[in-house]
């Protein structure tokens, strides 16, 4: 089977203060076949999957056409996202024919007039291959999936679990039912149901854990009964758009009225487990607090309204502040995002005392900066640390001694994935009392195992940085857990 | 003859929080002769090589040592510092036997652990080349000139004008007299007269014009040699801060010493009057919004990076948003992650930017601006005494009508090429705000209605009254009150 492939990633966040244009994927990953720019980029592991290596694997022939991702951040200015996807289209006709076209998407991408870029690039994919070649899509489950993405694209997943661990899983089970479906073996659909919720929901804790297990067992059982793959949509609350909330997703095979039953059940699983899905946040005074009463460390903070993994600038000063107030000792915060900082640290030379303004530089999200005296600890010039299954750089990057706390700053903005960010720097995490890292989640593989508890602080309350106080103008009301319960929509009565 | 020449040159301002290293002179211009490193620099002038430019031009045969300059800043780390000063000293050593020295230093240059770096460079220098070889000195009129820089120098000559537009005219005159020194033909004897004064003295306008004027005139007659006015550098917290004056006569040390004790004395008096004063931000921005036609040129003296200030501070930029100056145009604020987002944003787009204010308590707080971006040049160019300075990367945002360059580096404003190049045309503007205490006065004067002189909070402002100095020797006007006894001598 000759299988085009592609990858185009970017998380838009309507209230990010970081612009995007096709700058920031250069900065992270962008793959141009139609130039060869980025071909070192061919074949890199990214999200854990290289395609290349996975289609031949499997006895395939893959073309692999655009890669690019990008830190999340605010929508794309068309004309760039306009590169991007025409560069899809120039990839794929030059491949044609193909049996198979497997996307690789976010699913939470928007760009400036374009609220949902995935239905717009499904929709052009699907001119060019005419109606009998399948097309699987792979979605990231932080996910606001349009009706047109379902409509033209044959099968539609997204991964499962949260931190996103199990991406090649689910593109393995993707191209499962492209083989399936090109050989005349099956005809796949996917249907969607939407659930008015809006929140985090990390599969790591109960019940999402079990909620998850159980969608997987269950994706087996009904495989004879037509049922290929079932997804939950977390939604990304941070888009504003039409398509904004929860959801379910389910691949199927034959029976259209099975298919949509699973969805609709599965949809008020989902539903039902709303107000446990939500995490209980500390206010960063009240993290910081509950830290220093433990007896034992590490104890893990994650900032996470502050994630630069969400579009956040990962600047903002409040838990810092909170430590340096509160006097913790044996304390350390990866990274606070400030590359003038960096550099100003690393031209004063490790063992020297500078005095910097520190965080807070980005906008009203990010706090006041703070004033601190600091001694600098370790320079790295690039540091780097390893996330799913690929390298990722962090420019620049300094260790500074502010009171009983260690902070690293790093110039390439980035969330906290993996201990690497303090040991890179000479810290070791796990022998310290508290460690804060900006990140909702992706953290937690590989601090668990180490961490004494894990404790996630909500940000400021007097700007927005979450869905409670986002200023939405596009989401579909009513929505949980902005408007109260009972309430009717998508055609039902939820509560 | 066979000259050696090398430049080390670094204002150093005590209270910066900008840290300097070996970096901080690559970003702006250095050459190492051991490595070749930076040797293209010489492919274009600069005001740097004005030494060297004027001993190559008379067909002296020029040995390159050490040349290097950074920005403005706080003192150079101490292992950077001896580094620079030994491949300087290394490279001299090689190049013996030697007709004559030239050197151009700064003269406000300090190290961690060296708070005179010229004189200390000066020891070495004599160290090596003994007594019998003539060393010449440029320097800065922002010097801070101590007794070891005049014990090891055989002459030293500070340009005059500030705006610096003069050191091409000084280099020749150095060189006049180092070569005339070689070939025995005049035996320099120099004074050196400290004044317990501190001060930023503009030469553009008077009395000092007149006083600047009368020294040049007392040069080549009756055995005086020259006659340099040292400005002091107020933000260089050492013992011999303070302005001076140093007179160089041909074999008549008395005769050099009675002149400057009595040029001194006139400098003394005319403090008052040639102390540049200046105004808040808001008093400032009041003040151009009064006048019927602009431009009005603001300068934030307390802001200029080339003093050693961050160039990020938005005193100024608040007081022009505050009272809705509209029809103002602001250069330049340093802000390279700022000028990264608005680059990604792209020209036509708009953004929610936190702007300045990013270093330190004296830049202020930063400002949350809805901006649009006007313009984004990758490269910018301005004019710096009749060279060209590549500034770097700048873009041109709007908000509430008034347009702010910002810039990847930390740069003084020179010229009005600076908004040109993005379409700002700067003499229509009612207000410009430029980042600099004087050097602007050069090239914005012709087209300026008026200059207002701003020092709100800053770095390197004129009050004196709120730098924390520890080393400084006192007493020190207008930090006490006249009259009072200092160097032997009475100061009413």
């Amino acid at each position: 089977m000759k299988i085009f492939c592609a990858t185009m990633i970017h998380e838009s966040n309507s209230f990010s203060p970081i612009p995007t244009s096709l700058a920031n994927f250069r900065e992270s990953v962008l793959y141009l076949p139609s130039t060869g720019d980025g071909s070192q980029h061919l074949g890199e592991v990214l999200a854990d999957i290289d395609h290349l290596r996975l289609m031949q694997a499997r006895g395939h022939e893959a073309v692999v056409g655009l890669i690019a991702n990008a830190e999340p951040s605010a929508p794309i200015n068309l004309a760039d996202y306009q590169v991007l996807r025409d560069e899809i289209m120039a990839n794929l006709r030059q491949a044609l024919p193909v049996d198979a076209v497997f996307l690789f998407l976010h699913g939470a991408q928007m760009a400036q007039g374009i609220e949902d870029c995935e239905s717009d690039l499904i929709a052009k994919v699907r001119e060019i291959v005419g109606p009998a070649i399948p097309i699987a899509v792979e979605l990231d489950l932080h996910c606001n999936v349009g009706a047109a993405t379902v409509a033209q694209a044959d099968a539609v997943l997204a991964c499962l679990e949260y931190p996103h661990i199990d991406f090649e899983a689910r593109a393995q089970l993707a191209v499962d039912i492209l083989e399936r479906a090109s050989s005349g073996a099956s005809k796949p659909y996917t249907v969607m149901r939407r659930v008015p919720l809006l929140g985090h929901f990390p599969t790591t804790r109960e019940p999402m854990k079990s909620f998850v297990q159980s969608l997987r067992q269950r994706e087996k059982m009904e495989g004879s009964a037509g049922i290929l793959a079932i997804s939950l949509c977390h939604g990304f609350t941070a888009g504003d758009t039409a398509n904004t909330g929860a959801g379910v997703l389910v691949v199927a095979d034959g029976d259209r009225t099975h298919a949509e039953a699973v969805a609709a059940e599965v949809a008020r699983e989902f539903w039902d487990l709303r107000e446990m899905s939500r995490p209980q946040r500390p206010s960063p005074h009240e993290a910081v607090k509950r830290a220093l009463a433990l007896a034992s460390g590490p104890v893990v903070i994650a900032d996470a309204t502050d994630n630069p993994g969400g579009g956040a600038a990962g600047d903002s000063t409040h838990l810092l502040r909170e430590l340096l107030a509160q006097q913790a000792e044996s304390a350390a915060l990866a990274m606070i995002w400030d590359p003038l900082a960096a550099q100003l640290a690393a031209k004063a030379g490790v063992g020297n005392r500078i005095a910097l303004r520190l965080g807070g530089k980005t906008g009203p999200a990010s706090g006041l900066p703070l004033d601190v005296e600091a001694v600098v600890l370790a320079v790295n010039p690039q540091a780097t640390q390893q996330a799913q299954g690929g390298v990722f750089p962090l420019g620049l990057t300094v260790a500074v001694q502010v009171a009983g706390v260690q902070v690293v700053i790093n110039s390439v903005r980035q969330q906290t994935f993996s201990p690497e960010c303090f040991s890179a720097l000479g810290i070791d995490p796990r022998a310290k009392r508290i460690l804060v890292v900006k990140s909702s989640q992706h953290f937690f593989e590989t601090f668990s195992p180490f961490a004494a508890e894990i404790i996630y602080a909500d940000g400021p309350l007097d700007v927005p940085v979450d869905h409670r106080s986002y200023p939405y103008r596009n989401v579909p009301r009513p929505i949980w857990p902005r408007d109260p319960t009972p309430f009717d929509a998508f055609g039902i009565t939820w509560n | 003859m066979r000259i050696y020449s090398a430049c080390l040159l670094h204002e150093s301002n005590s209270f910066s929080p900008l840290p300097t290293n070996l970096d901080s002179y690559r970003e702006y211009f250095l050459y190492r002769p051991a490595t070749g490193e930076g040797r293209q620099l010489f492919d274009s002038p600069r005001h740097d090589l004005a030494l060297r430019e004027a001993a190559l031009g008379k067909g002296h045969q020029v040995i390159d040592g050490v040349y290097c300059s950074a920005v403005p800043s706080a003192p150079t780390n101490r292992r950077d510092y001896e580094t620079l000063r030994d491949e300087m000293m290394g490279a001299l050593r090689q190049a013996m036997p030697l007709d004559a020295v030239l050197l151009f230093l700064h003269g406000a240059q300090m190290a961690e652990g060296y708070d005179d770096c010229e004189g200390d460079v000066l020891r070495a220098a004599r160290a090596i080349v003994g007594p019998n070889i003539p060393i010449g000195v440029l320097l800065d009129l922002h010097c801070n000139i101590t007794p070891e820089m005049v014990d090891h120098a055989d002459v030293i000559i500070a340009c005059k004008e500030y705006p610096h537009t003069d050191f091409p005219e000084c280099s020749e005159n150095l060189l006049d007299l180092v070569t005339r020194l070689a070939a025995r033909q005049i035996k320099p004897a120099m004074a050196f007269q400290p004044l317990p004064l501190l001060g930023f003295f503009h030469t553009t306008r008077q009395p000092m014009r007149g006083f600047v004027d009368r020294i040049k005139a007392l040069e080549g007659r009756d055995g005086i040699l020259s006659v340099s006015l040292a400005h002091g550098f107020p933000a260089g917290d050492m013992a011999h801060l303070g302005a001076g004056v140093l007179v160089v006569a041909d074999g008549d040390q008395e005769r050099a010493r009675r002149l400057a004790e009595e040029l001194g004395q006139q400098f003394f008096a005319l403090r008052q009057e040639i102390s540049a004063l200046s105004v808040t931000a808001e008093e400032a921005v009041d003040l151009a919004l009064a006048e019927a036609a602009g431009p009005v040129v603001i300068a934030d003296v307390s802001d200029n990076p080339g003093g050693g200030a961050t160039g990020d501070s938005t005193h100024i930029l608040r007081a022009l948003l505050d009272r809705k100056a509209g029809s103002a145009a602001l250069a330049s604020i340093w802000d390279p992650v700022a000028l990264d987002l608005i680059r990604k944003a792209g020209v036509g787009g708009r953004l929610a930017l936190r702007l300045g204010g990013k270093v330190g308590p004296l830049s202020g707080w930063p400002l949350d601006l809805d901006a649009e971006v006007v313009s984004v040049r990758e490269q910018t160019f301005q004019n710096v005494l009749g060279e060209s300075e590549d500034l770097g990367p700048t873009a041109a945002i709007r908000c509430a009508g008034i347009d702010i360059v910002v810039a990847e580096q930390r740069v003084q404003i020179f010229g009005p090429e600076v908004f040109s190049i993005h379409g700002i045309e700067p003499a229509s503007r009612h207000i410009l705000v430029v980042k600099s205490a004087q050097h602007f006065h050069a090239a914005f004067s012709p087209i300026a209605r008026r200059i207002v002189y701003a020092s709100p909070p800053g770095l390197i402002g004129n009050d004196f009254s709120h730098y924390p100095y520890r080393k400084a020797q006192r007493p020190l006007w207008p930090l006490d009150r006249t009259p009072f006894a200092a160097f032997g001598q009475r100061w009413e």
